[in-house]
């Protein structure tokens, strides 16, 4: 008996190995980005890290495209021109096409692509307002600091300055499947571009993260949100809208905002969230409370009692809310994620999935009630 | 008999149970059924937690007014009788079944993309041979010396996360659909009382009743808890319509909510971590079906049983993964009837009375 | 009744034995007589000469004289074994001089014994077999013609290498004492730490021809009485002809024969040997071996250095904490990168893929293989190292060490990462106190390795799984190898922290002892 079990143990891992691959034998994949194709409906571009390069880095990161009618076919085709195997373990994002975006044509292709490829499921998600060969090409540098680096730069930058949405491709997912919210995704572009189709209006202020480290030609820059109605993308948001936009959503830490205040003297206020909002309301009713400390850039040069000062930034929040609640309405986009509100109300599954909550989105009415905490201590942005 | 039964106490056989619960309750077979009337996983984990407790209680006291430490004392040796055990047997080896299963598809689908899922449970195998041929001794030793690795693991799971976690993600709540709620109570019957029914097939190794009665409750007290509480992380990290699509749901957690760390990517290395206890509760489960089906058939050595019993789990698993529509049918089928399964034995296991030895003349 | 399968004591029961009893007990009592000493000197000189082959081996010392001049006698030693001024100082003068006129020769060898013998160490006896190993063992015997009685003396004077430092086992804190191959000076430093009046040295014949003497040191009313009984039934089992030392006798004793970690802890060291006694287990001390085994064993006994509780508590804490996480990092860190590159390299951060990438850039071997000559690399230079005397072993580690390591790198047969893993592995191996454990923890590395060349972390998993479940179920002379952590006993040893020493009375529960810390 215990030679047969120990036989047993000898012979059956025997039976099979897994299929392995030695490290340097990879390509890595990454950044991955899909917009429209020319002679077909996807053009795929990789952004590849792969063995070679100089002799300091050895590394040499390189940008690929293909053209095909699937994921599968585009990575049969990289494949096969590449010399290394692609490996896509290591890709950190994703970049869509606006284009593609517009039609919701993405939806095909990346669910047939997350469910082949050894993606990280929650890589970052992104739209391009530029060619991606374009954006990718914009994070590209001969110094020092590697692309994760810069990457990780610009993320923390846009998580910091809540000018942009970072969304992963898990929330992109919950968006799609479930009806609770709408997804926003960040808006890049290449050479310190502004955005000039905001839906709300306003004024536009660009962020620029990323491209401060590299030494390339292109710039690649990230500011302000695209925002979704379903699969499709329905409009962009600047940087400030965003920033109103998460403050709803609960998922603003700190951002800077610039005020003019009715004697015309301009400010500019350091927000962060004390606690999460508190949203409560019917089905067509809603109410949006919203709690921030506000941080005074320069307070020796302002002249405004803190009251009168407290009181015009919750008003002038509470109406800029309202502003982007309105356009985003219009655009029937749920961004702000009042759906999640909804679904509270119901006890049985059947009942909701039955509901059809955007028919009673657009008669939703919401009263937005910022509370602003007043601190006059001058704002260093060296020690956030 | 050889049963490699061994002897073991109270903390051992309290982890096993904790073990088995935690990974039968968040590894479960069927996740579209878990979760396809909302998000009442984690209410359904402690009310058939709770109910497992009473059988298992119910066993017990019976165990002591009629002498015995474990279930073959009660099931004796008529024909009836083992008729009885036969469809314990088989909810032991369903639940055997779960934790592996749940644990193949992350393994084929996410890991080693694209392997063959015969090469993986070949690996699982051969684990499970040595830990039923080694015996109930060492199961839960080994549960023992790995449960604090594993809680470990499993509290940091669920701690790391809470940054993503949102309540409104547990809604609807269907606690307005009772009868449903039982129903899937009645289902849940196969991931929470199995744990405490191999318990009590292996009762013989524990010091004693009181021992067996105690870590019974520890660990199904704990276990239950753990799963809940996983389960209830896991309502709040997705909603019930991705939950119910999602494959090894509770391993996409470490992956899917988080940015990725750019520096250390441990989930891999959790998900192995985690697939030991997987592999520790479906030995358990075995070695008892084994231990169950040696005493009631009077087989001396448990051992070829165990062999089999272990070859036969993981054959239907993979059954189930190559012939997918007509397996998961009848599977389903016993895994949505599973209260009938234990439900039906246990009531005459235990309303059955002792029979009186005639007096007969000296 | 069938008489012939009758045992003798039923038959004798009966009355009348039968014919085959009867002739089965003459034959015992032919052999018993056979063994007794003969009164005639002529015959037992003749008997020693045979025995001993004096006609070619001439160590054997066979010095005649007349005791008080009425008596001949013999005094038999082995040259080089005895002390030669003992012999003359102690036995010959005063054999010559005192008076044995009126003693009947039977009682002559008492009577010398009692008035004639100025030595500490004497015995009487009338078995041939003893007097074989008295002289074998370094003592004289005394035979007297018309006696059938030889008096050994103890005049054992052989050359022994004096108390060293120990090698092996260097504590800084601790004792600078090692046992030797002289059992009787082991045993008295063993005495020497454990001043208790129940502390009991039982010497027992290690079993075979050869006449190894081994001693079972145990505390009396503290050790398991079945766990000593059970370790004397198994060294009676003995029987072998092979020369005995202490890793010998484990694997004559033990229960698992194939597992690679050793079931008895082996101590140079009397203080750790003296410890394990005071806590209820067995020293076990072999003729010829400067080696204690001390049994039962767990885990934390193989993982423990003796002088851990020399330290202070919170550096103890650190360091026992270091010594674990250094233990288990240099087994799982080889196999874990081999199947993070070879099989999940998402795993890794994209620096870490760079480096590994660039430092792989001309080895023509594959990973694994790489990776698994490596580690056979260091322990080839290790074995060598152990192998060849003190000051050439240490350059030999540094040639392996620093010169392989970079020619290696520079022919592009290693990368720079597996060689510094593989470094790091090694260093992390000599924190595992124990030796045999260091050795198995070395080759069940390299089957790790090979089960994640095969299938990455599953491969991992599932013989880190079964490694543990064996572990789990072997006992150390019937004390489960994961006590006190599976089982749980009363006393909890943590293997990560050091517990405050207390006044702690008695030994702990590990091994079931007679009295327990309360």
């Amino acid at each position: 008996m215990r030679r047969l079990t120990l036989l047993l143990l000898c012979a059956l891992p025997l039976c099979g190995c897994m299929q392995s691959k030695n490290i340097d034998e990879y390509a890595y994949v990454l950044n991955i980005g899909v917009e429209r194709g020319t002679t077909m409906p996807y053009l795929v571009t990789l952004l590849v890290s792969a063995p070679g390069g100089s002799e300091e880095t050895k590394v040499e990161n390189t940008v690929i495209c293909a053209e095909a009618r699937s994921f599968s076919e585009a990575y049969e085709t990289l494949n096969a021109a590449y010399p290394s195997r692609l490996s896509f373990s290591r890709a950190s994002l994703l970049v869509i096409g606006e284009d593609l975006a517009r039609t919701g044509e993405q939806t095909a292709f990346l669910d047939f692509a997350f469910g082949k490829a050894d993606l990280w499921p929650n890589l970052r998600v992104m739209i391009a307002k530029d060619p991606i060969r374009d954006v990718f090409e914009g994070w590209l540098s001969d110094s020092d600091p590697s692309l994760r680096k810069i990457k990780t730069a610009a993320g923390d930058l846009r998580r910091a300055s809540g000018t942009a949405a970072d969304t992963g491709y898990g929330t992109y997912l919950e968006a799609l499947g479930d009806k609770r919210f709408d997804a926003m995704l960040a808006y890049a572009g290449v050479n310190e571009y502004g955005i000039e189709e905001d839906l709300v209006g306003g004024e536009a202020y660009p962020k620029v993260g990323g491209s401060l480290l590299t030494e390339s030609l292109i710039k690649t820059s990230i500011a302000g949100s695209a925002v979704f109605d379903g699969d499709r993308m329905v409009g962009v948001l600047d940087g400030r809208h965003t920033m109103e936009t998460l403050m709803v959503t609960g998922l603003f830490r700190r951002g800077e905002m610039r005020f003019v205040l009715p004697d015309g003297q301009e400010i500019g206020v350091a927000f962060s969230r004390v606690h999460a909002p508190k949203l409560h309301g019917e089905k067509r009713k809603a109410e949006a409370e919203i709690f921030l400390e506000a941080d005074l850039l320069e307070p020796e040069r302002l002249s405004v009692e803190s009251n009168a000062l407290k009181s015009f930034l919750e008003e002038q929040l509470s109406a800029e809310l309202s502003a982007v609640f309105s356009a985003l309405q219009r655009s029937n986009s749920d961004a702000m994620g009042f759906g999640r509100l909804q679904a509270k109300r119901f006890r049985s599954a059947a009942d909701w999935e039955a509901y059809d909550w955007k028919a009673d989105y657009r008669a939703l009415s919401v009263t937005f009630s910022v509370t602003v905490m007043l601190s006059h201590s001058a704002h260093n942005p060296e020690t956030e | 008999m050889n049963l490699r039964m061994g002897a073991f106490g109270r903390q051992e056989a309290a982890s096993a149970v904790l073990l088995a619960m935690f990974f039968g309750g968040c590894f479960a077979f069927d996740s579209r059924a878990l979760f396809e009337n909302g998000n009442a996983s984690w209410i359904v984990e402690i009310v058939a937690c709770l109910q497992a407790l009473l059988l298992f209680e119910a066993t017990v006291w019976a165990l002591r007014v009629r002498g015995g430490n474990d279930l073959s004392a009660l099931i004796g040796d008529s024909k009836l009788k083992k008729a009885l055990a036969a469809p314990l047997i088989l909810a032991l080896l369903l639940a055997a079944m779960q934790p592996l299963e749940g644990f193949l598809i992350p393994i084929t689908q996410f890991v080693f993309a694209g392997s063959k899922q015969v090469t993986a449970c070949l690996y699982l195998l051969s684990c499970l041979f040595l830990l039923t041929v080694l015996g109930a001794e060492t199961i839960v030793r080994t549960a023992r010396i790995l449960l604090p690795v594993l809680l470990v693991s499993i509290l940091a799971a669920l701690l790391s996360g809470i940054g993503e976690y949102r309540l409104d993600r547990i809604f609807p709540i269907p606690i307005g659909e009772p009868k449903m709620l039982l129903t899937e109570t009645g289902s849940a019957q196969l991931r929470a009382a199995p744990p405490l029914l191999a318990l009590l097939c292996i009762g013989e190794g524990t010091q004693d009743r009181m021992a067996m009665r105690s870590a019974g409750r520890i660990g199904a007290i704990a276990g239950g808890l753990l799963s809940a509480a996983a389960l209830f992380a896991l309502s709040m990290t997705f909603p019930y319509t991705q939950l119910r699509e999602m494959p090894a749901p509770f391993y996409r957690m470490l992956v899917e909510v988080r940015a990725e760390n750019p520096t250390l990517r441990l989930d891999r290395a959790v998900l192995f971590l985690w697939l030991m206890g997987a592999i520790l509760s479906s030995g358990y489960y075995i070695y008892a079906a084994c231990v169950l089906f040696a005493k009631t058939f009077g087989v001396r050595d448990a051992r070829p049983v165990a062999l089999c019993l272990s070859a036969l789990a993981v054959s239907l698993i993979l059954v189930l993964h190559y012939d997918t529509e007509t397996t998961l049918a009848v599977l389903k089928l016993l895994y949505r009837n599973a209260s009938l399964l234990i439900g039906i034995p246990f009531p005459l296991i235990l309303l059955k009375r002792r029979r009186r030895k005639p007096k007969c003349a000296v | 009744m069938n008489c012939w399968r009758r045992s003798p004591k039923e038959t004798e029961s009966e009355g009348t034995p039968p014919f085959f009893a009867r002739r089965k007990a003459r034959k015992a009592h032919i052999r018993r007589e056979e063994g007794k000493i003969p009164k005639d000197l002529g015959k037992n000189r003749t008997w020693l000469e045979t025995l001993f082959r004096a006609a070619v081996n001439t160590d054997l010392i066979l010095r005649p004289l007349r005791v008080g001049g009425r008596v001949d006698a013999l005094a038999v030693s082995m040259n080089g074994m005895a002390d030669d001024k003992q012999i003359a100082d102690f036995i010959l003068r005063p054999a010559f001089r005192i008076e044995i006129e009126g003693v009947p020769a039977g009682r002559i060898p008492a009577y010398f014994r009692a008035h004639a013998l100025a030595m500490h160490e004497t015995e009487l006896t009338d078995e041939r077999q003893t007097v074989a190993s008295a002289i074998l063992e370094g003592r004289t015997a005394i035979l007297f013609d018309g006696a059938g009685e030889a008096i050994l003396c103890d005049t054992r004077g052989f050359v022994s290498r004096p108390v060293e430092k120990p090698e092996n086992e260097m504590t800084i804190l601790g004792p600078k004492e090692a046992f030797t191959e002289n059992i009787r000076t082991n045993v008295t430093l063993l005495r020497r730490i454990l001043k208790r009046p129940d502390f009991v040295c039982e010497f027992r014949d290690a079993g075979g021809t050869n006449g190894t003497k081994l001693v079972l040191a145990y505390l009396d009313g503290t050790v398991n009485p079945s766990l000593l009984d059970e370790v004397k039934r198994r060294l009676d089992a003995i029987s072998t002809d092979m020369r005995l030392t202490v890793g010998r006798v484990e694997q004559l004793i033990e229960d698992y024969t194939y597992l690679p970690l050793p079931q008895m802890l082996k101590t140079e060291r009397p203080d750790r040997a003296a410890s394990a006694v005071l806590d209820g287990r067995i020293a076990l001390l072999v003729e010829g071996c400067p080696i204690a085994g001390v049994l039962p064993i767990t885990v934390g006994t193989l993982l423990k250095s003796g002088e851990d509780l020399d330290m202070r508590q919170p550096v103890g804490t650190i360091v026992q904490t270091i010594r674990m996480l250094g233990a288990i990092l240099s087994t799982y860190l080889p196999a874990y990168f081999l199947a993070l590159a070879l099989h999940h390299p998402g795993q890794l951060s994209s620096e870490i893929l760079e480096t590994v990438i660039a430092s792989r850039a001309m080895v023509f071997l594959p990973l694994w293989m790489e990776m698994i000559f490596l580690l056979l690399v260091f322990q080839l230079v290790r074995e060598a190292g152990l192998r060849v005397p003190g000051s050439i072993g240490h350059a030999i580690g540094i040639i392996g060490g620093l010169l392989l390591g970079q020619a290696a790198v520079s022919a592009n047969i290693v990368s720079t990462v597996v060689l510094i893993i593989v470094a790091l592995t090694g260093l992390g191996n000599f924190v595992i106190p124990d030796y045999s454990a260091q050795v198995a923890t070395a080759y069940y590395r390299i089957l790790l390795c090979i089960a994640a060349t095969l299938a990455g972390l599953l491969g991992i998993t599932v013989t880190g799984l079964c490694a543990t479940a064996i572990m789990c179920s072997v006992k150390s002379f019937g004390v489960p190898f994961f006590a006190p952590y599976a089982p749980v006993t009363k006393h909890r040893e943590h293997l990560f922290f050091r517990t405050r020493i207390g006044n702690r009375g008695g030994p702990s529960d590990r091994s079931n002892p007679q009295r327990r810390r309360a």
